[in-house]
């Protein structure tokens, strides 16, 4: 049996290896052709590759009656076209490339198989990322789509220092997501830690960040102790004090570590306004965590167990308007937050058209009703609407607050204010405890000195906060 | 699991040693004032002023209201107790803001009532006190038309701060204390109903001076004065003193700011009580008109000077002659001589005043540039 016709028979095997192994998908193209050398088989993935690529830089040359190829090596360097071409070095490789939306191109007259890129996926446009808007900033936003999320962040930062390593994950899937970093800035034992734990992941799909966001999170709580946005900008500005970004195909977000609880007090627009202007609003977001975290509760505390700390004129006011509400008053409080709950719940499932309308005039009829019926007092309702508003002023903080929230009023409804206080130094001790990647949570509360953060209660001068932010190097 | 186990057990104990403490406040009634008074047999009777929230079925809404109770029993406690179980609901003394005991109770003695006053646990220190003189039923129901509460009204006016040359209101906590110190002799504000052609009203012009906890005298508004400068709480006020220019018109002077300090001497046999008084004052009114130069100015503060002193002496003499320490000398010369033997102060006390006035007018700036002041300038017409 001659070295062709051994070949040929090889070249018939893998063409029907694939078709067993690929059955049951539609998209799947097999296209034969017939060259001088023998017979060509172009196999490809028809929905996520560029049809017309195929056709004008793999096909066509094939066919041309101009190119002449000698052999597989000049069909290589003179014949096709494409912008990538190599070799496959076996068959379970050759089947990763069709479905990642690369070409395989088998040859009768060869043992070789080549593939070229021409992947084409549908990607969202780069818009505005709907939970970061900004009154100044940038309106770029970072998309599903690794390469168009890599090159926001590479226009903003021109430095050799930027490196990108990348990094595939996902036993069966393959996924693609890279490690974003200044080297020199970003401590290098953060940068290991981070590598080490991207490398150990065992998923056999990934195809969000949260398994990646739950690597590296502090456990047993609600905080979220790895940040994340949708904005190229502060993405950037993470990676420029320091911190490790991770960019993962398939998601608009890019999460970055270590994560700082103040961080969720601080909005994009900090850094785009006046810098007293912005100040302002910063203190008056502080006021909202302590109003969302601490009225309910404290609202309690006194009602149910020391009217003596309430002037006379509003505890008689108090009393007169809960005068018709037949349940005890943390029965009614817990009611009212519920109700807010599902309000807040309908507003974020339904359409963004008639959402915010639903939420407006389900909060404005139920708190209404509510009152009308007897199943709450106004002050209730103000208080209620008060700490879920304020919730809204820190939209990170909604989950793990409104938890915290329902501690505290269980604790000031058992004990009063002591029940209050223990519930409250229960939740600092809570998060003095947590770390984000070895770095304290509530940094740089109470590590003030350890760390060069010009940026806490109040925003300082931008030139000044734009270092790098983890001076001191004493992550894991 | 057997750690689950013992936390719910835990919180199960907790919550149930615990929520007893837990009351809706609409299921509360409110005291605002409690009026304490005795029998001719020594039973107490206590006086209620409660507010009340509750929702009418009649107009179907919420209202709230006034109540009085009157109890009787042989211990105050026991007043208490009866008016707890003929009460629908819990009876709260966190807002009550004034204790009033009776003249005839002031007679017999407050130590008892304040005993269990301090002691009892619902019971708060910051109301005021005050002993009110007539009938306490045709007080409480006095109609007032600024306050419907007349505890309320009481904690406004006693809480409202001094514009009138009189020693402080005193609060329970301040009123312990005050027992506990020097020869056990408390001043306590005390208040009537005054029946007026057009509208009753409640008048606090006098002071009563409890030694022992039991009634010594009240001291009119002239001797208040006296009171309130040797006892350093004359921070406003208005003192008269005879006009220099119209004979047998007055001259007032609006006390501005006031300082007493005080000093004691002993020599073994006697003791000098040395109040140095430092008055700002300034012209309020004068009858006729005045003009004022340099030596009316210094006419105005001797004559203001001269009248402090005065008052100050007659109020030291009275005290001095009922051998009643209101003036806390006792108090001052035990931090000063703690090992000196001395039963009653007072009666061994001479007192020297020592006033400096400071009459301020207005500005006798006249030019910006180079500042000058005018002496003499003041002319009011």
């Amino acid at each position: 049996m001659g070295k062709r016709h051994i070949y040929e028979n090889r070249f018939h095997k893998r063409i029907e290896e694939i078709r067993t192994k690929l059955k049951n998908n539609y998209d799947i193209k097999f296209r034969e052709l017939e060259i001088d050398l023998g017979k060509v088989c172009v196999i490809f993935c028809e929905s996520i590759t560029d049809a017309t690529y195929i056709s004008e830089h793999v096909i066509m040359p094939l066919l041309s009656q101009q190119n002449k190829p000698a052999d597989i090596e000049a069909i290589k360097g003179e014949v096709l076209n494409a912008h990538v071409v190599e070799k496959v070095e076996d068959d379970k490789e050759a089947i990763l490339h069709i479905v990642s939306g690369d070409i395989l191109i088998l040859f009768s007259f060869s043992e070789e198989v080549l593939f070229c890129t021409a992947k084409k996926f549908n990607v969202r446009a780069i818009e505005e990322p709907p939970t970061e808007t900004v009154i100044k900033g940038p309106r770029e936003g970072f998309n599903e789509n690794l390469s168009d999320n890599i090159s926001l962040v590479r226009k903003r930062i021109k430095n050799e220092d930027l490196k990108l390593e990348r990094i595939t994950i996902g036993k069966k899937n393959n996924d693609d997501i890279v490690m974003v970093y200044i080297e020199g800035v970003a401590p290098q034992k953060l940068v290991e830690y981070i590598r080490q734990n991207l490398n150990s992941i065992d998923i056999d799909y990934v195809y969000n960040a949260n398994p990646i966001e739950e690597k590296f999170k502090a456990k047993n709580t609600p905080f979220d102790t790895v940040g994340y946005t949708e904005k190229p900008d502060i993405f950037v500005s993470k990676l420029v004090e320091g911190r490790v970004g991770i960019i993962i195909n398939g998601t608009p977000f890019g999460i970055y570590a270590p994560y700082f609880f103040i961080e969720n007090i601080t909005m994009a627009d900090d850094y785009y306004l006046n810098k007293y202007k912005a100040d302002y609003f910063r203190i008056v977001r502080w006021t909202a965590l302590f109003i969302a975290l601490l009225l309910p509760g404290l609202y309690i505390a006194m009602t149910t167990h020391h009217f003596g700390l309430i002037p006379s004129i509003f505890v008689f006011r108090l009393a007169v308007l809960r005068a018709g509400v037949p349940f005890p008053t943390i029965v009614e409080v817990g009611v009212m937050m519920f109700f807010f709950q599902l309000l807040r719940e309908a507003g974020v499932r339904l359409p963004t058209a008639i959402g915010p309308a639903i939420s407006i005039v389900g909060a404005l009829i139920l708190g209404d009703a509510a009152i009308r019926s007897g199943l709450a007092s106004e002050v209730t309702v103000l208080v209620i609407a008060l700490s879920s508003i304020s919730l809204f002023l820190i939209p990170k903080l909604h989950g793990a607050l409104s938890i915290w929230t329902n501690i505290l009023i269980f604790g000031s409804a058992i004990l009063g204010l002591p029940g209050f206080y223990i519930a409250f130094i229960l939740f600092c001790t809570h998060l003095a405890g947590l770390t984000s990647c070895g770095y304290p949570y509530l940094y740089p509360l109470g590590t003030l000195n350890n760390f060069s953060f010009g940026d806490t209660l109040l925003r300082g001068d931008l030139n000044k906060i734009s270092n790098n932010i983890l001076k001191r190097d004493d992550s894991p | 699991m057997r750690k689950a186990l013992i936390i719910l057990l835990g919180c199960i104990i907790i919550f149930i040693s615990t929520n007893c403490s837990y009351e809706d406040i609409n299921r509360i009634m409110f005291t605002t004032a409690i009026i304490i008074d005795v029998e001719e047999e020594g039973d107490t009777i206590v006086y209620l002023e409660v507010f009340h929230a509750f929702r009418s079925n009649q107009t179907n809404s919420e209202k709230g209201e006034r109540i009085l109770y009157k109890t009787e029993g042989r211990t105050i406690r026991e007043c208490f107790i009866s008016l707890a179980q003929s009460s629908s609901q819990k009876i709260d003394f966190s807002q009550n803001k004034v204790i009033l005991f009776t003249e005839r109770v002031a007679e017999v003695g407050i130590s008892e009532y304040l005993d269990f006053l301090v002691r009892d646990q619902e019971f708060i220190l910051r109301p005021y006190v005050a002993i009110l003189r007539g009938d306490p039923i045709e007080f409480i129901e006095l109609p007032i038309k600024q306050n419907e509460y007349i505890g309320l009204f009481l904690f406004d006016i006693f809480d409202r701060p001094l514009a009138f040359l009189t020693p402080r209101h005193l609060q329970i906590y301040q009123l312990i204390n005050q027992r506990e110190m020097g020869k056990n002799v408390t001043y306590i504000t005390s208040v009537r109903s005054d029946k007026n052609p057009l509208q009753d009203k409640i008048s606090k012009d006098e002071v009563a001076i409890l030694e022992n906890d039991k009634l010594v005298t009240f001291i009119e508004a002239e001797e208040k004065r006296g009171m309130a400068f040797m006892l350093n709480s004359a921070n406003k006020g208005m003192l008269n003193v005879p006009h220099p220019q119209i004979e047998g018109n007055f001259v007032v002077v609006e006390i501005l700011s006031s300082k007493t300090k005080t000093n004691v001497y002993f020599d073994g046999e006697s003791i000098q009580l040395k109040k140095s008084i430092n008055t700002r004052i300034t012209l309020d009114a004068a009858q006729g008109g005045i003009i004022l130069d340099e030596e009316i100015i210094n006419y105005i503060q001797r004559e203001t000077e001269k009248n402090i002193t005065n008052k100050c002496h007659m109020v030291f003499n009275k005290f001095k002659e009922l051998e009643v320490d209101a003036l806390q000398v006792q108090e001052v010369f035990k931090r000063r001589y703690p090992t000196a033997d001395v039963e009653n102060a007072i009666t061994i006390t001479n007192l020297e005043v020592e006033t400096t006035v400071f009459l301020e007018g207005s500005s006798g700036l006249t030019d910006f540039n180079t500042q000058h002041m005018q002496k003499g300038s003041h002319n009011i017409r």
